[in-house]
């Protein structure tokens, strides 16, 4: 039996109807029945509009529209009358996948799919209850359609009209969801919410905060990472600069103005010495040839199936090869930014962010002010990518704002602070070996990893809230968390997901990874470990297909035969693409990737015209299972293929004595209208619970690109950006 | 001292001459809707109509702009309706995270007071100067060419509003 969801709470201020729901899939161990906790809550009040507040961010994914369709279904109400509300910081929010207040794994709708729905049944189910019992007659007798308990004689009163009554009306026990041929919005692709402010402009962002008495600052940082501040002069006076103050913090210098122009231009009168310290030795040309060294030797085991020394010792064919990708930056449209005012005693913040339960805990280890007395206010993001589940410029800010105190503080990064301040994908090298069995198919796989991983960075920061967070909590988190992290400290399960399992069916097979870190930041950037695994291990099965002369297509149709929505997906993707049916001038690649519980496959559409690597279409299709809204699970295709083939075809982030040396949108170029081939996007149907939207897409469209380049030119391209120069 | 016309009202403001438009639009004049983004011309987010031409404000000065009128994404709609543009980008859904759009947007009105029948490279051309991290060009592409066909455009766009009374509500929050 599943324990129950959701939980009646009775009524709120503004004499609403209040249910608190658990979101309660997880990564990592469930909750125990008895330590239920909301994490989200649905206020219906008297005047029938429904209030959902969630823990989730909006940074284009759609969870702000998709979400209210969950409970407005159930509720049988349009989810027009549904508003969503970022909640603020409380443990209430935590995020089941994650263990924490964070958006990110894709994880939204995996996670809201039952609890919300059942929530909302449970609230129908109850409101007709009130009205029956208001109306003298016999539940059975009465429905609730689109806002109004309705009984068979025709009498009617909107769900407002019961809340009331419904508040002390105790939840069934057998709660009854919507037969799915009755929905009338979820499977529908209802326009977003967020469509009209944001095309208005009247959408606010994190650096769109106004506050009365606002200041503005930004930060002069050490151009290499880590590098402190010694000293600093100006000939000019705080006047001339147009400046209100100058404040040293940690991370460098702020200057402090009226407006982002003024401080910024004072920067370039400001002179700063430097303690660069032992970073400024770090370049990623030696990093490359450190891990090829590293690939050389063994790493430690991730997994290991059957006997994958035969590729040593047994077989005809064997093949090997090289692959190297880069650090890469989010370089998300807004740049990272935060506002903050630190008062006696309490601290409010308003943030772009992923993760504000962690924003609340960096702001509490600087000031001190305890988390109860910090509020977190998230804007909607200019996107996130993984780039905003960090804190350092929530730490920028509060450590301003803290110096001046009651005075509010903007912290307004530059794109060039952005690009060279973040927290990079990981890069990698990586090292494969195939033994061939007679008939062609593989006999044995062998993949060396070597990368930094994101948790062994990150571990203590992802870890940090919950050691300052209420006792109760405290414990299963961390001990869950640790055990976690513990087991996994020698194979980063971030580096190695997207390899390992391996999920194609070769009998014998072993994955291995070596941890090694040259020390730059790295992050979790959309769809993470597999945004280079992917790239890896599709591209080293089309060789293996070329090798043995077979179709690159009918090569994973046979390695995934036991893997049905795979492989449903993978024919899919064949068939509207015409593969091996030659009516198409262009050259043809394909590639397919499992992550964040979702299949996709994709096909390119590629010419290479004096070395010129031009993608015409790419088909691509996806089984997330049960789907809410259509639209935006294409629109979130589109955008994570734009994104891997923007990585595809252009980024790369290299350090040269400590410093990155891209800054701007020029060296760090992102693809654009005129290079935007067209996609054509099909969602396999389903019935399975709803997986992954917003990153899944990335991962196989690099290699399906390198694949039709081999196809268009004989070149195998083993490393990242592409380039036939 | 400078005076210019922002939005159809007559601004004067005694800021300094050298400030980029941007920075007198979201700072000084408070109107956030236009984004920074790249502060070089490169991303399009500061997108505006100087003129009724798309410029980056960025990149151009307050005294540039001396007597001249600037139209910001909050100047584009009028009381009773939104531009075709904004019609048009909420029937395609065209947002996702919507940084860049006002940027797009401000793109896509000025292209088409300018060429109202663009060909697919008259559309390439124009809007290649704007960013978008979130891959929303085919929408925007979609978008485009929905109002250039506005008879059908028209249509659904109304009918896609009929049947979201949201749009106001969201609107307000």
């Amino acid at each position: 039996m599943k324990r129950r969801s959701f939980l009646k709470l009775g009524m709120g201020t503004g004499g609403c109807l209040v249910f608190g729901m658990s979101f309660s899939s997880s990564l990592f161990v469930q909750d125990k029945p008895s330590n239920f906790e909301p994490n989200a809550w649905i206020r219906i009040y008297p005047d029938n509009n429904i209030r959902l507040v969630v823990d989730r961010a909006e940074m284009g994914q759609g969870v702000m529209t998709a979400l209210p369709t969950l409970i407005a279904e159930e509720l049988d109400i349009a989810p027009t009358h549904v508003t969503l509300e970022f909640a603020g910081v409380d443990k209430a929010y935590i995020n089941p996948t994650n263990r924490s207040q964070v958006t990110g794994r894709s994880s939204s709708i995996r996670d809201a799919w039952h609890p919300l729905r059942e929530a909302g049944a449970a609230a129908r189910m109850v409101l007709i209850e009130a009205a029956a019992k208001t109306w003298n007659v016999n539940a059975a007798d009465c429905i609730a359609v689109e806002g109004y308990i309705r009984h068979n004689s025709g009498k009617q009163q909107t769900y407002g009209d019961f809340v009331q009554l419904a508040a002390r009306i105790p939840i069934p026990k057998t709660i009854i969801l919507k037969d799915k041929k009755n929905f009338k919005w979820i499977g529908h692709s209802i326009p977003r919410v967020d469509a009209l402010p944001k095309a208005t402009g009247k959408a606010e962002f994190g650096i769109d905060i106004i506050l009365p008495n606002m200041l503005i600052a930004v930060v002069i940082r050490c151009p290499v990472r880590f590098g402190k501040l010694k000293s600093y002069q100006t000939e000019k006076s705080l006047e001339e600069l147009h400046l209100v103050q100058i404040i040293v913090i940690p991370q460098g210098l702020a200057l402090i103005a009226t407006n982002y122009w003024h401080a910024r231009q004072a920067a370039k009168h400001v002179e700063i010495e430097w303690e660069e310290g032992s970073f400024a030795k770090a370049n990623t040309d030696n990093l490359k040839k450190k891990q090829q060294e590293l690939l050389k030797k063994n790493g430690d085991t991730v997994s290991s199936k059957g006997d994958a020394q035969l590729i040593i010792n047994f077989g005809k064919k064997t093949l090997e090869a090289y692959y190297q990708l880069p650090y890469l930056a989010h370089a998300t449209m807004e740049p990272m930014n935060c506002t903050a005012i630190v008062n006696q005693g309490s601290c409010e913040i308003w943030v772009p962010t992923q993760a504000p339960q962690h924003s609340q805990f960096v702001a509490h280890k600087i000031t001190g002010i305890r988390q109860k007395y910090i509020q977190v206010h998230t804007t909607f993001l200019g996107g996130g990518f993984g780039r905003r589940g960090e804190t350092d410029f929530v730490a920028e800010a509060v450590e301003i704002a803290k110096q001046l105190p009651g005075t509010p503080i903007k912290l307004v990064w530059s794109r060039e602070d952005d690009m060279q301040n973040d927290f990079y994908r990981p890069a990698s090298s990586h090292r494969l070996r195939a033994a061939m069995k007679e008939n062609g198919l593989p006999l044995a796989w062998y993949h060396h990893i070597v990368g930094p991983g994101i948790l062994v960075q990150n571990l203590p920061n992802l870890m940090a809230p919950k050691l300052g967070w209420l006792p109760d909590f405290l414990e299963d988190v961390t001990e869950d968390f640790t055990r976690y992290a513990m087991k996994n400290w020698t194979n980063d399960p971030t580096s190695t997901e997207g390899a390992s399992p391996l999920q194609y069916n070769i009998e014998n097979s072993k994955i291995e990874y070596t941890h090694h870190d040259m020390g730059l930041p790295v992050g979790f950037w959309r769809s993470v470990g597999s945004s280079y695994n992917a790239f890896v291990v599709e591209s080293f099965m089309d060789e293996i297909a070329h090798e043995v002369g077979r179709d690159s297509y009918e090569i994973r149709k046979e390695l995934l035969q036991k893997n049905t929505r795979a492989l449903a997906v993978l024919d899919k993707v064949a068939e509207i693409s015409a593969w091996g049916k030659n009516i198409t001038p262009y050259s043809l690649g394909i590639a397919q990737h499992y992550s964040m519980n979702t299949y996709v496959a994709q096909v390119v559409e590629v010419s290479v015209l004096k070395q010129q690597i031009k993608v015409h279409r790419v088909f691509c299709v996806v089984d997330c299972g049960y789907v809410i809204n259509p639209d935006i699970v294409v629109s979130q295709m589109e955008s994570s293929i734009v994104f891997g083939l923007t990585a595809a075809l252009y980024g790369e982030i290299t350090l040269d004595n400590g410093q990155v040396k891209e800054s701007n949108f020029d060296t760090y170029p992102l693809l654009r209208m005129d290079e935007m081939p067209e996609i054509e996007v099909y969602i396999m149907p389903s019935s399975h619970a709803p997986t992954g939207v917003g990153e899944p897409g990335t991962p196989p469209i690099a290699p399906a690109v390198a694949n039709a380049i081999f196809a268009a030119t004989g070149i195998r391209l083993r490393s990242l950006p592409l380039k036939l120069t | 001292m400078t005076s210019f016309v922002l939005n159809n009202n007559p601004i004067r403001l005694d800021v300094d001459l050298d400030m980029p438009l941007l920075w007198v639009i979201r700072d000084i004049l408070q109107l956030t809707g236009t984004k920074y983004g790249c502060g070089e011309g490169l991303c399009g987010a500061c997108t505006v109509l100087l003129d009724q031409k798309a410029i980056f404000s960025c990149m151009i000065s307050i005294a540039q702009v001396e007597g001249k009128q600037v139209t910001t994404i909050e100047g584009l709609a009028n009381r009773e309706s939104l531009h075709p543009v904004q019609q048009a980008w909420i029937a395609e859904n065209v947002s996702q995270c919507g940084y860049c759009q006002s940027g797009q947007i401000m793109s896509a009105v000025s292209l088409l007071s300018e060429t109202p029948q663009p060909d697919e490279q008259q559309i390439n051309a124009a809007m290649s100067k704007n960013l978008c991290r979130c891959g929303s060009y085919q929408r925007i592409k979609k978008a485009i060419r929905r109002v250039v066909t506005h008879e059908v455009g028209q249509q659904r766009i109304i009918q896609n509003v009929a049947t979201t009374g949201t749009l106001k509500q969201s609107d307000e929050t």
